[in-house]
């Protein structure tokens, strides 16, 4: 596996800026939507993100979002690059073994402003079963107003429960109906913030039941 | 002011991509320094996780056979990712796709999208799954002033918009909103499960 170095990198975005005539290996799918030096910078940050085991559709797909909103080429490239930094944090905090859509709604937390160790938490709230909904969940309700320590906090505790998705989901539909109606952030999180009777603990019989530790004698502690 | 102050800092750090600061941006720096690691650590899992996954291989193939007709269900009738929209229905309540797609297969799933715009002359739908061209997926009016498409996506998460009017970039609002911000407004996201990859 080769990967670029990081002079090489520079050198051959600097070359992709100066001299956009070399450039003739970009995604397709840039092609005609981006300039040809950004295309090209683009398509060399993608592959070596790739060849580092990160998912590279989202940088092109933010490239592409950044053509069709007609953004400048300088923003266009700092978006990318922050996606593709965002991701690399992601992976380094939850694991290689992560799927993708895990890692991009990892990525989109971090760009939120939840701090990676916030996704250590989530993890280990929940150590079988994909993060990428309560991820999703998290940037959102941090986008609509609400501290992103407090929602951490409160999802993290609703993971640690057992709480699934499909109750996630519907805790922050609830909470953005409130805010649309005029509720303070806060003040929706608070009025439907998950209890420990609402968690569904008794629904998850897959995940394994600790049985309490046994003292000398037999008898289980209480 | 926050909005100012972060569409500043794109527009900085992308001149700093095109100069010789480039290798002064931390984050640049932490995505380099992540790509030229070698990332060598042994994928050879011990034997008891063989063991395990192999079984849980077979356990995913039965849950695949069940799963198989809730996904022509799915197929069939369209899984909603609905804009404002009074109507229910069949619809998923919260936009958050739970769609029954073995990981194995990827199997795309039909999800059809709805937004309620009566006064609207055209609507299209904007998203990562159509290279976010404004002309690949048009919306059709339907008789009660809403407008829908349905589109097949694989498992994953999606970012999406609706185009309103060849201008108006509208955030379905029923959705969660995408906390990346890169261009201005937010987008809205859909994620298609596939839980037996979990």
């Amino acid at each position: 596996m080769t990967t670029l170095r990081s002079g090489q990198m520079f050198i051959v975005t600097v070359a992709a800026m100066l001299f956009p005539s070399l450039a003739t290996a970009q995604d397709s799918r840039l092609v005609g939507r981006l300039d040809s030096a950004t295309a090209l910078a683009v398509t060399h940050l993608a592959d070596s993100v790739r060849r580092a085991g990160l998912p590279s559709e989202p940088l092109i797909a933010a490239a592409l979002e950044g053509a069709t909103r007609h953004a400048e080429a300088d923003r266009i490239l700092a978006a990318v690059h922050a996606l593709a930094a965002a991701l690399d944090t992601a992976q380094r905090t939850l694991g290689k073994r992560s799927a993708d859509e895990e890692l991009v709604s990892a990525a989109g937390a971090l760009v939120a402003g939840v701090r990676p160790s916030a996704l250590q938490d989530f993890r280990l709230a929940r150590k079988r079963g994909s993060l990428a909904v309560p991820l999703v969940i998290v940037a959102d309700l941090v986008a609509r107003g609400i501290p992103s320590d407090t929602v951490v906090r409160v999802v993290a505790a609703a993971l640690r429960g057992g709480m699934d998705d499909e109750a996630l989901s519907a805790f922050r539909v609830s909470v953005g109906r409130d805010i649309s109606d005029g509720r303070s952030p806060l003040q929706a999180l608070q009025a439907h913030r998950p209890s420990a009777a609402r968690t569904g603990r008794s629904k998850l019989p897959r995940f394994p039941v600790l049985k309490p530790p046994v003292r000398r004698g037999g008898v289980p502690m209480r | 002011m926050k909005d100012d102050r972060a569409d500043d800092y794109f527009v900085r750090a992308g001149r700093s991509l095109r100069t010789s600061t480039y290798g002064s941006d931390a984050a640049i720096e932490r995505v380099l320094r992540a790509i030229n690691d070698e990332r060598s650590a042994p994928q050879i899992p011990a034997l008891s996780v063989v063991r395990s996954r192999s079984s849980r291989h077979i356990t995913r193939i039965a849950a695949a056979a069940i799963f198989a007709a809730g996904l022509g269900l799915g197929a069939t009738f369209g899984w909603r990712a609905h804009g404002d929209n009074p109507v229910r229905g069949n619809t998923v309540d919260a936009p958050m796709i739970s769609v029954p797609a073995p990981a194995q297969l990827a199997a795309p799933t039909t999800v059809l999208f709805t937004l309620a715009a009566s006064g609207a002359q055209q609507v299209s739908l904007v998203g990562e799954f159509n290279a976010w061209d404004a002309k690949a997926t048009p919306m059709h009016r339907t008789t009660n002033g809403e407008w829908q498409v349905r589109v097949l996506l694989k498992p994953g998460r999606h970012l999406y918009a609706f185009l309103v009017d060849s201008n108006g970039w509208v955030t379905d609002p029923h959705a969660p909103l995408s906390p990346e911000r890169w261009y201005g407004s937010r987008n809205s996201v859909l994620i298609v499960n596939r839980p037996l990859n979990q």
